[in-house]
């Protein structure tokens, strides 16, 4: 899947400190690491998310982007991310989407989707799998008859 | 829902991970698998179970032993015809 394509219209909003607002200006042409929470002011994702704050240096080595997703708007992040700095010890130092329009993440839904087809597989899973499935199948088909 | 992914340089997902909402998820194991994203990107290798970035890594199956010897002429080690061991490569 095209994440690009698949996120265009659905009105995801946030922000980084480049103060770029839509998704694929965010990630770039390099890696990115996406991550969503169920709702803004829970418990874990408070620890979740302070704790990612601390791992950002890791993941700048890797040249490689972190964004965080919710369903709640960019403000309450803001209020959040105070919450997180006194809770966790670490500010909140990446951009948060606020997908407030799909209420649950078009982007949730689109890369599950897209995931079962392009997905990609280490090459050795091209040769095992087939083997494994039609063990697997043959075995049902051998219950079957019993 | 508590979900990560892995988008490549491509835009295209290279890993997903979903978590119930009573636990939270391990960073560490995302980077560690980032790591592992990033190194099989760049070269013909897969990484065996709890690999951490410096250690061996395997050949797939789907490279022949001749293709192999270009690949890593330092050589490698064969426990399996189907299990070939590398140093990871730099």
């Amino acid at each position: 899947m095209v994440f690009e394509d698949q996120l265009r219209g659905s009105e995801l909003h946030g922000r980084d400190d480049a103060g770029r607002d839509r998704f694929s200006q965010m990630i770039g042409d390099g890696w990115a690491i996406l991550f969503s929470h169920p709702k803004d002011f829970t418990p874990v994702c408070t620890t979740e998310l302070g704790y990612m704050a601390r791992l950002k240096p890791e993941f700048d080595k890797r040249h490689t982007k972190i964004i965080g997703l919710s369903v709640d708007p960019v403000e309450n992040h803001s209020k959040w991310a105070l919450d997180i700095e006194e809770t966790q010890g670490h500010a909140v130092n990446y951009p948060m989407i606020g997908d407030t329009r799909t209420q649950g993440g078009d982007a949730l839904r689109h890369a599950a989707r897209g995931c079962r087809h392009h997905l990609q597989r280490p090459h050795r899973c091209r040769q095992t799998l087939p083997c494994a499935r039609s063990s697997s199948s043959a075995r049902t088909r051998r219950s079957r008859r019993c | 829902m508590r979900s990560v992914f892995v988008i490549g340089p491509d835009k295209k997902i290279k890993a997903m991970l979903t978590y119930p909402m009573s636990t939270g998820r391990n960073f560490d194991e995302v980077l560690r698998l980032l790591d592992s994203c990033q190194l099989t990107a760049k070269h013909t290798v897969a990484t065996p179970v709890n690999w951490r970035p410096g250690e061996d890594v395997i050949i797939p199956p789907a490279v022949s032993d001749a293709a192999a010897k270009e690949k890593f002429p330092g050589g490698w080690k064969t426990v399996k015809p189907y299990l070939r061991v590398v140093a990871q490569p730099s």
